[in-house]
């Protein structure tokens, strides 16, 4: 195969030859002992070894015997010639065992009833290396759950300290929500201050959960009210059904990853007892038309540039808390997940809506999230990862590998190609081009693929020429790689037409919702999603015909007020950390009026402190102290705009640092109630 | 007027843009930034860590991350007087448990309760070790008065003195490392001294305060070391300043070079420790803040030169008469001179002196006999000599090549040979390299390197100038471990006189030669001493190690190729440049040359910071220099090398210390730290506090030490408590093994150590507390059955005085009882019966107290 995500696999070469276990083996450039091993078969055992983040070194069981060097740890180890390595021995499996030992006996010991179930690494490892019992001790304290996020959930007891999501959120993501805290047999991993993850700047993309070997931090669970619901006679009970859901859930029940499986969890649903089966891909379609016509708009008058995608939530949330000056740029397109959440209930069930229940299966975390954001709430009730679906089948009984395929139920299950390949990273770009090739009537690029844009690389640039505009696009995934990009915007450095963001890793497929996956999973995935692609008839959203009726019959055309109202959403500033971060600064009666200077990142750097001093002295000098109160704080949520002050209930903005005089004279004074006369 | 209602909390605003500020904002400085915002508010609030990690652009959860990492930070607000009782190997076993206990019921705290006071006024926290082993066992109160040799009533009253004292808070912001004040009056030094520039002005620098030297007819060097200040030496300094000033009779160096001065050409004699003093005229009597001796027991020192008299436990009201009899007559006040236990006669001076006799001094080789704090002594003994051969000499591959030949290895513990490492740092590739000064020292029951710092700061910058110069580094970090202020101060004042004499910084003694030090003050973390996580620590991040290859010496400090050398390490390289690898290797044995400094305490008679000769037996340095047990019991052991270590025992007597001897024992030189015990140490409980310590400073990164030695702790507490089995016992040797084969970094790998010596050479001892729940020490509170005999007792009552819990009663002078129900059996009792009735063993009398 061919494949664009097979290309950038070179073939490795081999750069000298040593010994491993008796036998002589080549290694290659940038390979660890540890990587050479698994190239030859062996997969010696690691919890914090993860090829896609640093080497750490901690977990100490893929220690390997060098001769000559005594032991050594095969993940931060490189080979060398005529190095002679055994990866087993009765000294290697005395401390491999040992430190599953140590490891289970700080670990709560709930296997049958874990969520985590058989996918547990500690579990497999045990099992693997033949731990019968854990004598070193039992934990001495039970933490309580982080239960918090809508999105996550925290589990300390299960944590065996690997690190890999410490590295994730870091390295991968640029966030550094979760690190270390305390030290030694204290240690823990846990976000600032220990706050809870809601009160954090979590983006919610759950690729913590993602790598984690154990329950420590899992995917929220929604089986139960979404059961409820399903046994409810009175209850319509909706599904639908995400783009890169098809070609994963089938993993758990032994597919090979990529398969498409799209026919088989429409006819698990529907003996699960969903009422109505619609495919995410119909409002994927949806929201290409719409953000085509958005963009096409944007270049008619000339920006705003770049253009952001928006069907991320979790891209979003990380926009709106570090990026603030271009939420302007953001797409105002509901996510597609939403877009079908409001017609379900605004348009196709309006007349039962009170009785209708959306869940969506999808495969992402960030989703539980956005269903709940206040300015979207209502329109889908639960989300469910692709694994808690597949926990809903299991549950039922369906056999699923004696399923016949079938069809989702129309008008909201019909899809095209563009739609599918919403999936993973780049997808949306490549159906944006096809619409709007489609529209200007442009060629399309061979079979309607955009190679460039596909692929595995972090950030991915393409040129397109429509018409006489030539576009820069970039297709950006991880956070930690948006970030970057975003700077350059900010900077100045880079510029764009439009800017693709996912958050997790290859997109939707990488998704901390799915079956756990390594790189090659999610190659698999992504050629799963483009064979889909090929195989429809329809590849061009525009193209869909229920799409095209939708606006025929209601919407009346892409950007119309109707749409608007539907299918459009907005964002606003958020906080990183919420709680309290208020200093005190001057305190008065408690009828004075109290002011807020804003001390976050983005009014810090624009001299927040400055403005906050001159206005102490200014009120000093004007002898206002028992009028008025001065405290600084964190953020007001207008990071875009500031210096931001609150004054009593309003928020001013764009304060800059001026003299005492000036700052009295156009913050206080106006809002100083009038001295009252004596009677 | 009206009264600002508060305005307080601004300044703390200020003060946090100005403590950012002035760490130039940068992520790297972050602990610096937040020491510097704990001495602001005594505590961190959450919010000002908020706004530091908004000012740094940084992830809140990574300064959350540095601030619970290192144990110097505390979250909650802590008292006026932060007493921090010293828990180090020597404190530990001359009883700080005790004295921690009698502090806390001072003040009024449970034993295992909140170490703050609810009204604020007192917080008390054990700590690692505050390196005045010498005077163990020892509390420091605010990170500046170190109290030395107490017993529990003794700081009972040093709380209760406290506690009445009111007046303006005493913490003072004192910001980091900022220790008390020394007197002042010193020579005053120029701010900016002589810049000098070239060999030949170098030399005659060094002649000239040379001869000023040689022209005090008495030198009086007055230890200003932690533990002699601890024992009054600032006061006694002042005294004899005072004494001095008021008859004219202080010498300035400055002035005597102009009088002294020797005609160009003629090389005058060295400076003699030989000769007796003269009587001194005006301007002619040399008072010098010395660093420190050695023999600290005895302090406050006065050592007078020339003749290396020593005037022991001198107190301020013997200034007078020291001036008027010795500095005016030059005659010896022989009240003063130090008697050794049970002989008549006093001795006169070092040479006479079992504690001196035996050693042999390289890095020591001024401290105590110069200014710790004046350059010009340091010039004037020949300092920077090496520094100045160097670089006008010898080219950086000969200096490497003069270390190698030297055989100096690391004395911090690893022993890796320096001049390899320095070669293999100069071969890296890559700009900048750096020179990392690792003074992390944190063994318990170690203080050469603080010694070191205080008492010849500028040795250690010679070497470090030399190492810079060696592998082409441009910058170097001194990374000082948080408990020594007076260290980090001195050092600072000798940074910026060498600074100042054209010594460090741009174009040494206008050579083409540019090095910047900088120093790294240490928050608190035992692990920082393992070099990959104290270079993660000067980045300003969790002290963590990480697995190696990559090596530091090519990838170290920001990925930079790094030198890291221990303190004593770089003391030595001065004496191997001037006088060349073979003066070096006169000393010590052919795999381990030179000489190695030893922290000598515990059950011994004389303490204090010893330099022997490589290869010196044990039996010399516990009985001819250390003379043998302070109390009347026979030796068991010599714990070396801190938790690294391991324990050595009689049939060790005879063995050599150096590398390969000690390893083969089963110990490790470590950085030297040598704890002297006698039968009334516990081996299991000895070995339970190593673990406890490992355990406590473990990083907590990879599984084996997180897991491991709190395990092991809990295996050693089961049978200190006589709850264990066999199966424990093997549970314990299976774990020692895991931990010392699995762990990341050389704090783990080494973390078993003191427990497999013990299970090595006393496994008797084991077997008794899980066989047969007995501590045959009588040490392990929850084996022992504190009886009263009815024929020795005399029912005096001092035992009910002592007893907290009211578990003894009797009938004044009856025979008294012991409660057992409401015993804690914290010994008390048994330390004040003068007349032995007490025992502690359950099979009777056979460990009396």
């Amino acid at each position: 195969m061919n494949s664009p995500a097979q290309a950038q696999f070179k073939a490795p070469e081999a750069i000298g030859k040593m010994t491993l276990n008796g036998r002589e083996v080549p290694f290659y450039a940038g390979d660890s002992l540890l990587e050479t091993a698994r190239r030859q078969g062996i997969d010696i055992p690691s919890f914090c070894y993860h090829s896609e983040l640093s080497v750490y070194g901690a977990c100490r069981l893929c220690l390997v015997e060098v001769e000559g060097r005594g032991l050594a740890a095969s993940c931060s180890t490189s080979p060398e010639a005529g190095m002679v390595v055994r990866t087993d021995g009765r000294r290697l499996r005395r401390l491999r065992r040992t430190i599953l030992e140590l490891l289970l006996a700080n670990h709560r010991l709930d296997c049958a009833t874990c969520s985590k179930g058989a996918a547990c690494r500690l579990h497999e490892l045990c099992q693997r290396l033949g731990v019968r019992e854990s004598t070193l001790g039992h934990r001495h304290e039970d933490v309580p759950l982080d239960q918090s996020g809508l999105s996550l959930v925290r589990d300390p007891n299960k944590c065996i300290l690997c690190g890999d999501c410490v590295r994730m959120c870091r390295e991968v993501q640029g966030l550094g929500v979760l690190d270390f805290a305390y030290r030694g047999s204290r240690t823990t991993v846990i976000p600032a201050f220990g706050r809870d993850l809601a009160d954090v700047d979590c983006v919610n993309c759950g690729q913590c959960a993602a790598v984690c070997p154990t329950a420590a931090i899992t995917v929220r669970s929604d089986v139960e009210p979404v059961w409820e619901a399903i046994h409810d006679p009175e209850v319509l009970v909706v599904a639908q059904l995400a783009p890169a859901v098809r070609v994963a859930l089938g993993e758990i029940f032994g597919l090979p990853a990529g398969e498409d499986g799209t026919g088989l969890v429409v006819a698990a649903l529907r003996r699960v007892g969903f009422d109505r089966v619609y495919d995410t891909v119909f409002t994927a379609d949806l929201t290409t038309v719409e953000e085509a016509h958005e963009f096409q708009g944007r270049l008619q008058r000339g920006g705003p540039f770049p253009h952001l995608t928006s069907c991320c939530p979790a891209w979003v949330k990380y926009c709106e808390q570090y990026f603030p000056e271009l939420l302007a740029n953001l797409s105002t397109c509901k996510s597609p997940q939403q877009m079908l959440g409001s017609l379900v209930k605004r348009l196709a069930h309006d007349a039962e809506s009170a009785r209708v229940r959306v869940v969506s299966i999808m495969p992402c975390s960030a989703k539980k999230f956005e269903a709940q954001r206040p300015e979207l709430a209502g329109d889908v009730d639960w989300v469910l990862s692709t694994v808690e679906a597949a926990q809903l089948i299991r549950e039922a009984g369906i056999v699923f590998s004696e399923l016949e395929p079938e069809a989702a139920d129309n008008p909201l299950g019909m899809t095209t190609g563009g739609g599918v390949i919403f999936g993973a990273s780049g997808g949306v770009t490549e159906a944006v081009l096809r619409v709007a090739l489609d529209a200007a009537g442009l060629p399309q690029p061979p079979q309607l693929e955009f190679q460039n844009l596909r692929g595995q690389e972090r950030v991915r640039e393409a040129q397109v020429g429509v018409g006489d505009t030539v576009l820069k696009l970039a297709v950006v995934h991880g956070l930690g790689a948006a970030g970057e990009v975003l700077r350059g915007i900010r900077e100045g450095r880079l510029d764009y037409h439009l800017i693709e963001v996912m958050a997790c890793p290859g997109g939707c497929i990488g998704g901390a919702g799915q079956p756990r996956s390594s790189l090659g999973d999610r190659s698999a995935r992504q050629r799963g999603l483009y064979r889909i692609d090929r195989s429809l008839q329809l590849r061009v959203a525009s193209h869909n015909p229920f799409v095209r009726e939708l606006y025929e019959r209601n919407l009346g055309h892409p950007g119309s007020d109707q749409a608007h109202a539907l299918l459009h959403t907005h964002y606003a500033p958020r906080r990183r950390l919420v709680g309290k971060d208020a200093h005190p600064i001057l305190e008065a009666p408690a009828d004075a009026l109290n002011i807020s200077v804003c001390v976050g990142t983005g009014c810090y750097l624009r001299g927040a402190h400055n403005v906050l001093e001159g206005l102490l002295k200014g009120v000093r000098e004007e002898g206002l102290e028992h009028k008025v109160s001065i405290s600084a704080t964190f953020c007001l949520e207008n990071c875009d705009r500031g210096v931001s002050v609150r004054v009593g209930g309003a928020i001013l903005t764009g304060i800059t640092p001026a003299s005492p005089r000036e700052l009295v004279r156009t913050i206080v004074e106006p809002r100083l109630a009038p001295e009252r006369s004596p009677a | 007027m009206t009264q600002l209602v508060q305005a307080q909390p601004l300044g703390k605003i200020e003060r946090l843009n100005q403590i950012i500020a002035r760490h130039g904002g940068k992520v790297s400085n972050l602990v610096p930034i937040l020491q510097d915002v704990q001495a602001e508010y005594r505590y961190l609030p959450e919010e000002a860590m908020s706004y530091v990690a908004n000012a740094l652009d940084i992830s809140p959860s990574l300064v959350f991350g540095v601030a619970t990492f290192y144990s110097q930070f505390t979250m909650t607000p802590r008292g006026r007087y932060v007493i921090k009782v010293c828990d180090g190997t020597a404190c530990h076993v001359r009883g700080s448990e005790r004295l921690n206990f009698a502090i806390r019921e001072a003040v009024g705290l449970k034993p295992d309760g909140p170490g703050t006071t609810p009204d604020l006024k007192f917080t008390i926290e054990r700590v690692a070790c505050v390196g005045a082993c010498g005077l163990a066992p020892v509390v420091m109160v605010n990170d500046r008065e170190v109290y030395g040799d107490l017993t529990p009533d003794e700081a009972t009253g040093l709380m209760r003195r406290l506690a009445d004292e009111s007046g303006p808070a005493p913490d003072g912001a004192a910001p980091s490392g900022g220790g008390a004040d020394e007197p002042s009056g010193g020579s005053p030094m120029p701010a900016v001294g002589p810049y000098i520039r070239g060999r030949a002005a170098l030399d005659r620098a060094m002649e000239r305060f040379r001869a000023a030297v040689i022209g005090q007819k008495v030198r009086l060097l007055v230890c200003m070391e932690t533990a002699c200040v601890a024992n009054g030496a600032r006061e006694v300094y002042a005294a004899l300043r005072d004494a001095l000033d008021a008859r004219g009779l202080r010498a300035e160096l400055d002035i005597l070079a102009e009088r002294r001065a020797v005609p160009s050409g003629t090389v005058p004699p060295t400076i003699s420790p030989c000769g007796r003093p003269q009587p001194a005229g005006p301007g002619e009597a040399g008072l010098i803040k010395a660093g420190c001796h050695g023999y600290c027991q005895i302090g406050p020192l006065v050592v007078l030169e020339p003749g290396r008299i020593v005037y022991a436990r001198v107190r301020p009201e013997d200034a007078a008469e020291i001036v008027a009899e010795t500095v005016e007559r030059g005659q010896v006040v022989t009240r003063l001179l130090h008697r050794e236990p049970g002989d008549a006669q006093p001795v006169l001076d070092e040479a006479n002196m079992a504690f001196y006799r035996p050693q042999n001094k390289i890095a020591l080789a001024t401290c105590g006999r110069l200014d710790c704090e004046d350059i010009r002594e340091y010039l004037a003994f020949g300092g920077y000599a090496a520094l100045g051969r160097a670089l006008f000499e010898l080219t950086p591959e000969q200096v490497i090549a003069e270390v190698t030949s030297s055989g100096l290895r690391g004395r911090g513990g690893g022993g890796f040979p320096t001049g390899a490492k320095w070669a293999a740092c100069r071969k890296a590739v890559g700009s900048p390299k750096y020179i990392v000064c690792n003074a992390d020292e944190g063994d318990p029951g170690a203080f050469m390197d603080r010694s070191l710092l205080e008492g010849d700061p500028h040795r250690v910058l010679e070497g470090i100038a030399l190492a810079g110069y060696a592998v082409g580094a441009e910058e170097a970090y001194v990374y000082v471990r948080a408990e020594y202020p007076l260290a980090v101060r001195r050092l600072r004042r000798a940074i910026k006189q060498a600074g100042a004499y054209g010594l460090l910084g741009e174009r040494i003694l206008g050579s083409d030669f540019s090095l910047q030090v900088h120093i790294k003050e240490g928050a608190g973390a035992f692990v920082c001493g393992e070099e990959t996580a104290l270079l993660a620590s000067i980045e300003g991040r969790r002290g963590m190690p990480r697995p190696r290859p990559p090596f530091p010496a090519t990838s170290g400090l920001w990925g930079q190729p790094t030198v890291i050398n221990n303190v004593e390490t770089l003391a030595c390289v001065p004496f191997i440049v001037h006088e060349g690898a073979r003066a070096f290797r006169q000393f010590g044995t052919e795999k381990s040359p030179g000489t190695k400094t030893f922290a000598l305490a515990g059950q011994v008679a004389r303490t204090g910071l010893v330099e022997i000769a490589m290869g010196t037996p044990l039996r010399q340095v516990v009985f001819d220099i250390g003379g043998g047990m302070r109390r009347p019991r026979p030796f068991k052991a010599v714990q070396i090398g801190g938790p690294s270590g391991g324990c050595l025992t009689l049939q060790h007597l005879d063995l050599p210390l150096d590398y390969e001897s000690l390893k083969a024992a089963g110990a490790m030189v470590g950085s030297g730290g040598l704890v002297v015990v006698d039968d009334g140490t516990c081996m299991v409980e000895m070995a339970r506090y190593f673990m406890n310590f490992v355990q406590e400073e473990s990083c907590g990164k990879c599984v084996p030490c997180r897991e491991g030695t709190r395990r092991m702790l809990e295996l050693l507490d089961k049978m200190t408590a006589g709850k264990a089995d066999m199966t424990d016992l093997e549970r314990l040797e299976n774990l020692a093994m895991v931990v010392a084969d699995g762990s990341l970094c050389g704090l783990g790998k080494t973390a078993s150590n003191p427990v497999a010596t013990t299970l090595r050479y006393f496994r008797d001892e084991y077997l008794a507390h899980i066989r047969d729940r007995r501590c045959p020490a009588g040490v392990c509170r929850d084996l022992l059955d504190f009886r009263i005999l009815a024929e020795r007792c005399n029912g005096c009552g001092a035992c009910v005085k002592v007893c907290a819990t009211e578990a003894i009663t009797g009938e004044r002078r009856q025979p008294h009882v012991i409660d057992p129900a409401r015993c804690t059996r914290c010994g008390a009792c048994a330390d004040r019966c003068k007349f032995e009735a007490i025992t502690r063993s359950m099979d009777d009398g056979e460990v009396g107290s």
